[in-house]
């Protein structure tokens, strides 16, 4: 009632409201710009699949070849649309969380531009031919430095914005973001010097292997954090209550620091490198588990007894989706990595891919949508206009993820490599299994490009403040009551 | 926690994984010592080298470019990781007519000159470790084929009633589905030049169709490519100290 | 709203470099760490090379020592004993004065 509003809670808003206002420029640039880079990746990808099972879709032109398109498709996807949900979010959700406008939003969106441009040329290199074909590293080598060189221009600031917030207790999501911004150029940089700038000062299987390992990191020690931040976040805000327990909150995110470095040389198992980084990057990568039921539980304990939430806020149901997604990504990860079944993965369709779109689709997009489904009408000051195109961005986006990293990833994984493995079944053979998983990709992208036409097709309407103008949140629900009136 | 026991604890659990697994094994792989052969095991001595046929530097990046990295590996795992020595043709040739049983797992000397090993993110195409090796028993069985139609010996085959593997791999990059309906290999058709024949036919050129005056000339990225996929041999001999098959003797019997 | 006395303009400055410094501090590790290791890097070229090497050295310190003294001037020439050069066509009898000979030629010139 308004005679209990405290003129501290007045201060509060205002400065939540400059908070908001000082960083709508940059925020929206990214989160629009990284969905239009989704959408473009997806296309790529729906591309991409059909030519795996379908060679002569449309025809011949070199730049539609599999191996290019395909590399295309995922260098878009991680940095033209998860990097920049990523700073999207680290920005907006560090300033709130330092309690510190931004006074650098001009440089940020200038830099973002220039984000952009970079990955753009990049990804028309890629097609065209110049690409380096190293997964996760696949823009020509000039594109490299510059990223990090932007990334520096927009990370610095909010880690400056930590360093001056308003005192009081440092809260969970800081520490992840924190963790993730010097993570990331930890990772990224040592990444590509040794494998990109060292190329012929290091041994060849080696830069495989360590490229093996910056892939795991990357989404270990950037991807991850980022999504459990925003996750922390929006649970405890949107249902009102406190986190579930805050020592597990700490145990999760040392458990990440501890485990994360380690994994990511398995995908390398069998290769004359030292054994011991190969075990070590399974066991690691099966321990992941750990921190993600920390997360898991503490995440969907702080919603138990509030499903209604759960199912009429959008940013609550995408994150709780994701949280799910995550520890889905760790179990399938973990099953994935393990030595024995490693025999029969490791080469099989799927066994990486349906892992990585679980991972990065089902687990971090999740989260991110969850995430700019609530920060965006904060930013803009209007709701989001239809209930119903969140819904079908939810659903389809669900249906497909399931289906490609579960179905695809998964049982293709082990359907494929057994054939691959098993002495007595040719190669053709083996081949004419794959057909089965190489649609169901292409159709699981087809229900995750539709979600996704929806989403953007929303994001651009309120990028362009066509949004409602309300004082309610648009909600995915009607509430119904479910007791008659006394 | 403090800022302070949060940025020790990160650096920490940071780096001492990164120095284990990431710094000090590159700087240890690109230091690692040439393995020697050994006068009694091996019955002569001097540096494990094996030569290398090809563009393989070249090859290497062009290969990498076209993604062919993401359908086809180049590993052929021993056995804790894999069934790889036992899949036809993958590791060697399990019954050459000259040499016995050539196959073997790869070692770090097969990936040498290439600055990234591609090894390879999935098999939707066949494993490419020997390549070169299937071309040339391909060579061999079709050249022998040919010298038995024509009634002659095979060394007295002309050049042009040969096989020529380096066409065949121009075939199979221009048109992967014509030898095999079934291959998902993209068409690599931007790396051939479609040119009028002036005279003779180039030597390396696809002919389109004989009726027409148009050759298919294979560009420099095809020529690259083909080089190396041809010199994809990885079975041949290594010391006696890093032979890991079970039925490895030693030189001089001792 | 109270005054936020952690926010001053010294401090963020102090973070923005010690941030960029933090940030890179892995790349330089990496550079450090190649460069810690350059002596033992072999190659292929190089070791293939030492039998070769060794062969040819070896011969060639043979081949020397079976050649004759020289001293060499500096300039491109050499200070050779004159038995050295000639000592063989000196054995073969070829580099006394030319005397007049003994026998008789053929002709008769009037």
């Amino acid at each position: 009632m308004a005679s209990d509003i405290t003129s501290q809670q007045v201060e509060d808003k205002v400065l939540r409201a400059s908070i908001d206002r000082s960083l709508r420029h940059p925020v929206m640039f990214f989160f629009t710009s990284g969905a239009a880079w989704l959408a473009l990746s997806l296309i790529l990808g729906m591309v991409a699949s059909a030519k795996s099972h379908s060679p002569g879709f449309l025809g011949d032109c070199g730049i539609f070849n599999y191996g290019r398109v395909f590399s295309a498709h995922m260098a878009t996807f991680i940095y033209g649309w998860a990097a920049q949900a990523a700073f999207g979010t680290i920005i907006w959700l560090m300033a709130r969380l330092s309690r510190q406008e931004s006074k650098k939003s001009g440089v940020i969106l200038s830099i973002g531009h220039a984000w952009n441009f970079v990955i753009s040329l990049g990804s028309i290199g890629i097609l065209l031919g110049g690409g380096t074909g190293k997964p996760w590293m696949y823009f020509p080598d000039w594109v490299w430095p510059l990223l990090i060189v932007c990334y520096f221009a927009i990370g610095i600031w909010s880690v400056i914005a930590f360093r001056v917030r308003r005192g009081g207790h440092v809260y969970i999501s800081q520490w992840y973001l924190m963790a993730a911004l010097f993570w990331f150029p930890w990772v990224f940089l040592s990444g590509n010097v040794f494998v990109n700038s060292f190329a012929d000062a290091g041994n060849g299987v080696m830069a495989a292997g360590i490229n093996a390992w910056f892939r795991s990191a990357m989404f270990f020690l950037f991807f991850t954090p980022v999504a459990i931040a925003s996750a922390y976040y929006i649970a405890p805000k949107v249902t009102g209550r406190p986190v579930y327990s805050y020592k597990l909150a700490l145990l999760g995110f040392w458990a990440l620091a501890i485990i994360g470095p380690w994994a990511g040389m398995q995908k390398v198992m069998g290769a004359p490198i030292p054994v011991f980084l190969q075990y070590a990057g399974a066991a690691a990568s099966i321990l992941f588990i750990i921190p993600a039921i920390c997360v898991g539980v503490n995440v969907l304990r702080t919603t138990t007894g509030k499903s209604e939430t759960v199912a009429h806020s959008p940013s609550l149901r995408f994150t709780v989706a994701g949280i799910i997604g995550l520890i889905a990504t760790a179990v399938v990860g973990g099953i994935l990595s393990h030595p024995d079944a490693l025999k029969y993965t490791q080469f099989a369709f799927g066994g990486t891919y349906g892992y990585e779109i679980l991972a990065l689709y089902g687990f971090f997009s999740m989260c991110m949508f969850g995430a700019i489904y609530f920060i965006v009408p904060r930013v803009t000051n209007r709701e989001w206009i239809a209930g119903g195109l969140i819904r079908s961005h939810f659903w389809m986006s669900l249906y497909g993820v399931v289906f490609i990293g579960l179905f695809c990833g998964i049982l293709g994984a082990f359907m494929h490599g057994y054939s691959l493995e098993a002495l007595d079944v040719p190669g053709e053979a083996s081949e004419d299994r794959l057909l089965a998983y190489t649609v169901g990709i292409t159709v699981g992208w087809i229900f995750v490009a539709l979600a996704n036409v929806f989403f953007c097709f929303h994001l651009l309407m309120m990028w362009l403040r066509l949004g409602r103008r309300s004082s309610h949140p648009t909600l995915l629900e009607h509430h119904e009551p479910t007791l008659p009136p006394a | 926690m403090t800022v302070k026991t949060f940025f020790i604890g990160l650096i920490a659990s940071f780096a001492f994984p990164w120095l284990v697994v990431v710094a000090v094994p590159f700087a240890k792989m690109r230091a690692v010592e040439i393995p020697q052969y050994d006068d009694v095991a091996d019955g002569k001595s001097g540096a494990y080298t094996p030569v290398k046929s090809g563009r393989v530097t070249d090859g290497s990046a062009v290969y990498g470019a076209e993604g062919c990295a993401q359908c086809h590996s180049q590993l052929a795992r021993p056995t804790y990781a894999g069934n790889d020595l036992g899949r036809p043709a993958l590791a060697g040739i399990a019954k050459d007519p000259n040499l016995g049983d050539t196959r073997r797992e790869s070692n770090l000397w097969d990936y040498d000159k290439e600055p990234f090993a591609w090894i390879g993110e999935t098999r939707m195409g066949p494993d490419l470790s020997n390549y070169g090796r299937r071309m040339e028993i391909r060579t061999a069985e079709e050249n022998a084929k040919t010298a038995e139609a024509l009634g002659v010996k095979v060394e007295e085959l002309s050049v042009a009633q040969k096989f020529n593997p380096e066409m065949a791999v121009y075939q199979h990059l221009y048109n992967p589905r014509a030898d095999n309906t079934k291959s998902i290999c993209p068409s690599n058709k931007c790396f051939f030049k479609k040119s009028a024949v002036k005279g003779q036919e180039q030597p390396n050129a696809l002919m389109i169709d004989p009726s027409s005056e148009l050759e298919l000339v294979p560009g420099a990225e095809a020529q690259r490519l083909a080089s190396y996929l041809l010199g994809l041999k990885r079975d041949g001999e290594v010391p006696f100290s890093m032979n890991y098959s079970r039925n490895k003797k030693k030189a001089t019997g001792k | 709203m109270e005054p936020n006395l952690r926010d001053t303009p010294l401090r963020r400055f102090n973070t923005f470099w010690w941030g960029l410094a933090l940030f890179l501090s892995f790349a330089i590790a990496a550079v450090l760490v190649k460069n810690a290791v350059q002596d033992n890097v072999i190659d292929a070229e190089t070791e293939k090379g030492k039998v070769r090497t060794e062969t040819y050295n070896k011969i060639k310190a043979e081949q020397l020592k079976e050649r004759n003294s020289y001293s060499d001037n500096g300039d491109g020439t050499v200070k050779v004993k004159p038995e050295d050069v000639f000592g063989l066509g000196k054995e073969m009898g070829l580099l006394q004065q030319p005397s007049a000979s003994s026998m008789a030629h053929g002709k008769k010139f009037n």
